[in-house]
């Protein structure tokens, strides 16, 4: 997206108005909080409104796969019947029980398992006996408790005891297919264009699935396990005021904030935002990994070694490098950064970033601990 | 507390909470940038003055303002539909 400074949009409407900039700016250290600049800001801030809502505008649309529920992190701590969408199985599942750290599946032998002691698989309906006493349950046994008319998962061997005690059972949650409207390092959306199953600027014939707004996102018609959504990003509100050196300044939450953002997709090419910059640079994945080439724009540390691995594995000695200038150019060193997810098994391009995060659980095969102590994360273009 | 500032000329919202003195200059990871597009600036002025106009009580000047604004974004997504040969939306006007 191409951005204005809103002092441009400010001084050609006072321009307009025949008023002087500077009188209603202010200048040096007076500040523009005067009553003429709010009347200006609100007038811009309704207007961006209007032009925001009024049509489809490519620069403010964005196309990119995004989950229901918000990925799994082993960072944090999930009460029981908290959701997640875990990618490696791109499957979603729910606490059992309180847990932090312990992954919702395990990989061995060739396949997934699901990590009974904690987590349920996610279904919209659940089929399971009648719980009985005398039977001995072991973790992932599922029943029915006609007491309280809910479904049950065992996560540790009962025999007994009741559906109802925490210490051996977790409720199982119905899933309900809602695509929300904010969710941590994806844009917030503002309206819904379309939801389908594969990527539409690739393949043009996929179908459309059906969807409704509900109060907390998107409801969709159609169990699609991880959509490719093309949405209006949330039309940002102006409403601050002068910078004031004394004052903190806090984030807004989740469900509140504009633009929360790391990722985006435009016309076709993936772009991450750069926060020292404030612009969003061009990652460019294309072809077989001998033809992959990325753009990168200034500040972003990304992956350029190993030089022959199409993937990386916990601990091994992996080099990042902060990119000086733009590039967009073919670039065969940097190729490398884009790696078939050959470790998850399920063959989809995916390139590693360098995290800030500290703590992460390198058994997870999308997040990978280099030799410095810092970690990676996978990203799927 | 405040999340929003303006700051050099842009409005900023606070990605992380930034402490007195952290400004958008000096911590700029803990800052987002709000963002203007720019195919909206000639729109977002025609429309701002007449909003203005309408709140300093310039009624005439307002109306033909409002008139000129809502013609050029009417012409904007009219060029733009043009480079779009599939819309998804057709109405179809009947007696």
């Amino acid at each position: 997206m191409q951005l204005v400074p809103y002092d441009t949009v400010m001084r050609r409407t006072l321009s307009r108005l025949g008023e002087d900039y500077d009188g209603v700016a202010g200048q040096g250290t007076t500040g523009p909080d005067g009553q003429r600049w709010r009347d200006v800001r609100d007038a811009v801030a309704e207007s961006l409104e209007r032009w925001w809502l009024c049509a489809w505008w490519p620069s403010i649309c964005r196309t990119e796969q995004r989950p229901l529920r918000a990925h799994y992190s082993p960072a944090s701590a999930y009460e029981a019947g908290t959701e997640v969408f875990y990618q490696p199985t791109c499957s979603y599942y729910h606490a059992v029980r309180t847990t932090a750290g312990a992954a919702p599946a395990t990989y061995a032998d060739g396949e997934w398992t699901t990590n009974f002691a904690y987590w349920a698989k996610s279904a919209r309906l659940y089929s399971a006996a009648d719980y009985s006493d005398t039977t001995a349950y072991v973790a992932g046994d599922q029943v029915f408790y006609p007491l309280t008319a809910k479904w049950y998962q065992c996560h540790t061997a009962a025999t007994g005891e009741l559906p109802t005690d925490t210490d051996f059972w977790g409720e199982l949650v119905e899933f309900i297919p809602t695509l929300p409207r904010t969710m941590a390092g994806y844009n917030a959306i503002g309206h819904v264009r379309s939801i389908t199953h594969h990527d539409p600027r690739r393949f043009i014939e996929t179908p459309r699935v059906d969807f409704n707004e509900v109060d907390t996102g998107w409801q969709v018609h159609e169990w699609v396990n991880h959509p490719w959504v093309t949405y209006r990003l949330r039309c940002p509100r102006l409403e601050g005021l002068a910078y004031d050196a004394t004052a903190t300044y806090t984030p807004e939450a989740t469900e509140d904030a504009s633009w929360s953002l790391p990722i985006a997709y435009q016309e076709g090419i993936q772009h991450i935002y750069n926060t020292t910059t404030g612009l969003w640079q061009p990652v460019i994945l294309t072809g077989s990994d001998s033809e992959a080439q990325i753009g990168l724009g200034p500040g972003v540390s990304f992956l350029v070694a190993p030089s022959s691995s199409q993937s990386i594995s916990s601990g091994e000695d992996v080099q990042f490098a902060t990119v000086d200038a733009m590039k967009t150019t073919l670039l065969l060193d940097w190729a490398r950064a884009a790696c078939l997810n050959l470790e998850a098994g399920d063959g989809n391009w995916s390139y590693w970033v360098r995290t800030a995060e500290t703590g992460l659980d390198a058994t997870n095969p999308a997040i990978a601990e280099l030799s410095d102590g810092s970690f990676a994360r996978r990203l799927y273009p | 507390m405040a999340s929003q500032v303006y700051f050099n000329g842009d409005f900023f919202e606070a990605a992380e909470t930034a402490s007195p003195g952290q400004s958008p200059t000096t911590h700029p990871a803990k800052w987002r940038r709000v963002p203007i597009p720019r195919d909206a600036a000639t729109y977002l002025v025609a429309e701002s003055y007449a909003l203005i106009q309408t709140s300093d009580g310039q009624d005439d000047k307002a109306r033909a303002a409002h008139r000129r604004s809502q013609e050029m974004l009417d012409r904007a997504i009219v060029a733009m539909r043009r480079f779009n040969s599939s819309p998804d939306t057709m109405t179809v006007l009947s007696r």
